[in-house]
């Protein structure tokens, strides 16, 4: 499989590096031999028709996939160097370094506060001034800050559900991860919460490796430095995001960001 | 699709209607039922509300005149008749309603003029006349219904059961010390004979004729004598266990039973000039205090088998008593105040059931032995009468609530005893011990049933694989739809006995079952990895089922070692003596394991609902901010479900106070206040069903019974409340998950 088009990056570069990895569910396929390397402090998406393999990917890198009953994964993965895959991992650390924000909003029903300090809380950070900090710090580098200093106590099921959206990014840095994954994080939200996210998603990329996940090519070109295209479960090309969108190298690439399936 | 203004065909016509049917009956449902149970409600009220009601008094039938100083002044049973009999000898019935004499003859006395006559026993139509010879006479009135041209009409007719022959009374009575008592098929005569002799000054005679029969002449009685120092002023026995010798100055309590030689049982110093009636049944003396008060006071055993007179909580009254007089057949007594004011109270709770203004202190009372006609003849002879409405006065918050001194018992209790043999049996209506029976069978079941179902709830949950919950939820939800009549008759008739006789066993395996579990858990923890993931996730509870089996069969097996070896002889008999705790079979160790069981599937299942109800996003969302799942449980899961295990447990709980087969069968009934977990009780529910039946209808009992049930009714009513309230507040905080 040498003939996709992909890139390397430099070992001081590399943030996750995802070696010949197969996901199968009871069996069926879900991922193929999917070999790349996500850099470090950048925004890479993945892109591809729905039921390829996306979140399935995204979901290996912070083990969630565990949860499935009869998921079967091998390869390798590293973060920065360390086998993740191995099974004397302890998952909650591994989650603690890997955050992850999902397509639907899930604020827990707890304040606006005790949603951010949870991580934190979980981590056995007790002191309330400290906590505040950090809350105050997430809720502003989430963009959120504003909307809600004056309400911190109210229920976070009152917020809309872009602010919700905001809420759980700021929930995930607040732990401060070394890597952000957005599973389709505004596909469920309306086009102005959408705009915020995406202008959010690039204030975070000067800390964070940000991976997000997209079926929105568009979305894609807007917020990422690179990007993966997955088709039926196989990595088809992976690339500059400049590049994939204006001069793909793989046919079925070039099928996919013109239009040709659905 | 566009939206068209097309002509409806006729099936979209057809779902409209229904569609409309729908919205009018769904509302229509629910305001049926809640109609129901308003109707439910409305109805125990109006059968409880005439337990409140209070005594009233209505003047009846026409003033009449009488003699206030002839012999025997009375009414008969019905109330119907006033009867008299005059110095002369001569028995007159006027009846009360009309004032018109209706029946009058001369008593076959002999020629010898009465002094004294009163009905013998507490309701025959037997009466007694002691002679100014000191012969006693007897006489009875009867009142058969003749028809005459299908008109039903009562007669009278005047008997002489015993034959004319008048009773000469050995030894001879001095004045009118003479009491007599009849019961069953046995009269006794009770007389004070004065003689100078050795012994002393004069002899109590008691005479005893068995198997008396209306009609049959009086077989030869026994005859006792007892000598006494002096003679007592007056004799009086209302009741099996007592007669009473008033001195004046004391009274002393005498069994009334016969023996060659006896003696007070138990003496009461008392003023002379105190006014004092001896209460229906017998036991109780009603005494006025000087300062208003009317002490009861009773013979009671004490721990050293010695009696003593006790007092009861005394009755207020608005003045001092200045005299005292006994009422047949109910626990009442007639009270003269200082003022001369004259008022029936009901001795058992106080309540003033006739009050009459002050017409002098002299003249007498007549009453029915029903409680529900009283007759005042004043001195001057002038006769009224009053009818008495009090079914229940003898009820009281104290009496249902607090602890009440019942005559003859030891000391205050709780005590429902709501029958008993014999017309004077005093019923007793503490609800305390079953509102405390009913309250801790709900909660010992609730202790057991608690964490089973929901640990279980919680498992099946949240951990255990789909497949083994597909079959394991509705199994455990099977449980439910047993008779609770199987349930009640296994724990009865094969868990009691056998708990019975392995209790040690019972109890260790109880308490080391929680501490066996997580021992488990944690050496599970301590296995190598690669062994622990061959265990699917999820299915680790059938495989640790298997060492806790082995583990609990090894306690078992050690159990009777164990007990032999730490108590002696056996665990049972430790407990008694080193702590006096006594054992009865079906107890509430029994009923917590037995009900508990019947409300575990309740809980278990509208508990495992509300946590399989909350979204997997929230946990995933714990879960990748590094929660551990357990972290998640609780933090998360439990939080987001509390309204709807809230829920469960307050349904589990509203089951568990109103379960009635399961309670029926294994409590043992035994309606004590006892915290013990190895005695029974009996609840509301259990009460109800066992005395509704024999209840009388509109009886105290049978609207006491319905008091019950209203309480019943309150309690599940008000918890359910509280717990939809609780539950706004969770919902409110929890809420909008989906
Ligand atoms: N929990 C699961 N159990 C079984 N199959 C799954 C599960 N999640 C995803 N799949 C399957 O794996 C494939 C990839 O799914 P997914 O990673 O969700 O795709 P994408 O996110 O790109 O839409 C699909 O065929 C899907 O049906
Ligand atoms: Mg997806």
């Amino acid at each position: 499989m040498t003939d996709i088009p992909t890139l390397t990056f430099d070992p001081a570069d590399t943030c996750l590096n995802v070696e010949q990895l197969s996901v199968s569910y009871d069996g069926k396929a879900a991922l193929r031999e999917v070999s790349l390397t996500v850099p470090r402090h950048r925004v890479t998406a993945f892109i591809g028709p729905s039921g390829c393999g996306k979140s399935t990917l995204l979901r290996s890198f912070n083990r969630m996939n565990d949860l499935i009953r009869g998921v079967e994964v091998t390869g390798h993965i590293q973060l920065f160097g360390e086998d993740i895959l191995a099974p004397e991992v302890d998952v909650t650390v591994l989650r603690r370094r890997i955050g992850m924000v999902f397509q639907q909003p899930n604020p827990f029903p707890m304040s606006v506060f005790d949603n951010v300090a949870y991580g934190l809380r979980l981590q056995g950070l007790s002191d309330q001034r400290a906590l505040e900090r950090e809350v105050e710090w997430a809720l502003r580098s989430a963009a959120l800050w504003d909307e809600v200093k004056d309400r911190l106590e109210a229920s976070a099921l009152t917020l809309s559900g872009g602010q919700q959206q905001r809420l759980v990014i700021a929930r995930a840095i607040a732990i401060r991860p070394e890597v952000l994954l957005l599973d389709e994080p505004a596909s469920a939200l309306d086009p102005i919460s959408t705009l915020k996210i995406e202008e959010l998603i690039g204030q975070l990329a000067e800390a964070y490796s940000i991976i997000v996940v997209t079926h929105n090519m568009q979305q894609a070109a807007r917020v990422s430095d690179y990007t993966a295209f997955l088709y039926l479960g196989e990595l088809v090309e992976f690339s500059a995001t400049d590049d994939l969108f204006t001069r793909p190298q793989a046919r079925q690439t070039e099928d996919y960001i013109t239009g040709r399936y659905g | 699709m566009a939206h068209t203004m097309m002509p409806k065909g006729g099936r979209d016509r057809r779902r409209q209607g229904l569609d409309r049917l729908a919205a009018r009956l769904i509302p229509l449902g629910g305001f049926g039922v809640l109609a129901a149970i308003s109707a439910i409600f409305l109805y125990l009220l109006w059968a409880t509300l005439p337990l409140l009601r209070e005594a009233s008094q209505t003047p009846f039938g026409a003033p009449g005149v009488a003699q206030s100083a002839a012999p025997l002044v009375t009414l008969d049973s019905r109330g119907d008749h006033l009867i008299q009999l005059d110095g002369a000898g001569r028995l007159t019935l006027k009846a009360l309603a009309s004032g018109e004499t209706v029946f009058s003859e001369a008593l076959a006395l002999g020629g010898a003029p009465p002094r004294r006559a009163w009905p013998v026993g507490e309701s025959g139509h037997l009466y007694a006349v002691l002679l100014e010879t000191g012969a006693v006479h007897f006489f009875a009135l009867e009142f058969p219904v003749r028809f005459s041209d299908g008109i039903a009409e009562r007669t009278i007719r005047l008997s002489y059961p015993f034959g004319r022959l008048p009773l000469v009374l050995p030894g001879g009575v001095s004045g009118d010390r003479l009491q007599s008592f009849w019961e069953e098929t046995q009269l006794t005569l009770a007389y004070v004979s004065e003689t100078e002799g050795p012994q002393g000054t004069a002899t109590l005679h008691l005479l005893a004729f068995d198997e008396v029969e209306l009609g049959l002449p009086l077989l030869p009685g026994r005859h006792y004598r007892y000598p006494l120092a002096a003679a007592p002023e007056r004799l009086a026995r209302r009741g099996q266990q007592w007669l009473f010798l008033d001195y004046g100055d004391r009274l002393e309590a005498w069994f009334a039973r016969f023996a060659d030689s006896a003696e007070p049982a138990a003496t009461l110093a008392l003023s002379p000039a105190t006014p004092r009636a001896l209460l229906f049944g017998g036991q109780t003396w009603i005494l006025g205090d000087s300062d208003g008060a009317l002490r009861r006071t009773f013979p009671v055993r004490d721990g050293a088998g010695q009696f003593r007179f006790e007092d009861a909580r005394p009755l207020a009254l608005p003045a001092a008593a200045q005299a005292l007089r006994a009422v047949p057949g109910q626990r009442r007594v007639l009270v003269t105040l200082a003022g001369g004011e004259h008022r029936l109270l009901e001795a058992t709770s106080g309540a003033t059931l006739l009050a009459l203004a002050a017409d002098g202190p002299q003249g007498r009372f007549a009453f029915n032995d029903r409680g529900t006609r009283v007759a005042r003849i004043a001195a001057d002879g002038a006769v009224r009468a009053w009818e008495i409405e009090a079914r229940h006065a003898e009820l009281s918050f104290h009496r249902l609530w607090e602890r009440v001194w019942y005559e003859g018992y030891p000391a205050p209790d709780f005590i429902w005893q709501s029958s008993g043999s014999g017309a004077d049996f005093e019923a007793k209506f503490s609800l305390t011990p079953l509102l405390f029976g009913t309250l801790k069978a709900a909660l010992v079941a609730m202790l057991f049933a608690t964490p089973l179902a929901l640990g279980s709830a919680i498992y099946t949950a949240y951990f255990m694989t789909p497949g083994l919950r597909g079959w394991i939820k509705p199994s455990i939800e099977l449980i439910a739809a047993m008779p609770t009549v199987i349930l009640g008759f296994l724990g009865a008739l094969w868990l009691a006995p056998l708990i019975e006789q392995h209790l040690f066993g019972t109890l260790i395996t109880l308490l080391a079952l929680p501490g066996l579990m997580l021992g488990l858990g944690w050496l599970w923890g301590l296995l190598p990895p690669a062994l622990r993931h061959r265990v699917p996730p999820g299915a680790h509870a059938l495989v640790l089922m298997l060492p806790l089996a082995g583990a609990l069969f090894a306690l078992q097996s050690l159990a009777p070692a164990l007990e032999s070896r730490v108590f002696e002889q056996s665990f049972r008999l430790w407990l008694d003596a080193r702590w006096g705790i006594s054992f009865e079979q079906r107890n509430a160790l029994i009923v917590g394991l037995v009900l508990g069981f019947a409300i575990t599937p309740t809980i278990f299942s509208i508990a495992e609902d509300a946590i399989v109800g909350v979204p997997d996003r929230l946990v995933h969302g714990a879960l990748a901010l590094g929660a551990s799942r357990w972290d998640a449980l609780k933090q998360i899961v439990l939080p987001a479900a509390s309204a709807g295990i809230l829920s469960a447990l307050m349904i589990g709980l509203g089951r568990a106070v109103g379960e009635t087969m399961i309670v029926l069968m294994v409590t043992g009934n035994t309606p004590y206040l006892s915290p013990s977990l190895f005695e029974g009780m009996r609840t509301f529910s259990a009460n109800i069903a066992i005395e509704l039946p024999e209840a009388e209808v509109n009886s105290t009992h049978y609207r006491v019974l319905f008091l019950t049930a209203l309480l019943l009714f309150a309690m599940t009513f008000l918890a359910n409340t509280a717990a939809e309230v609780v539950r706004g507040r969770l919902r409110k905080r929890y809420g909008a998950l989906a």
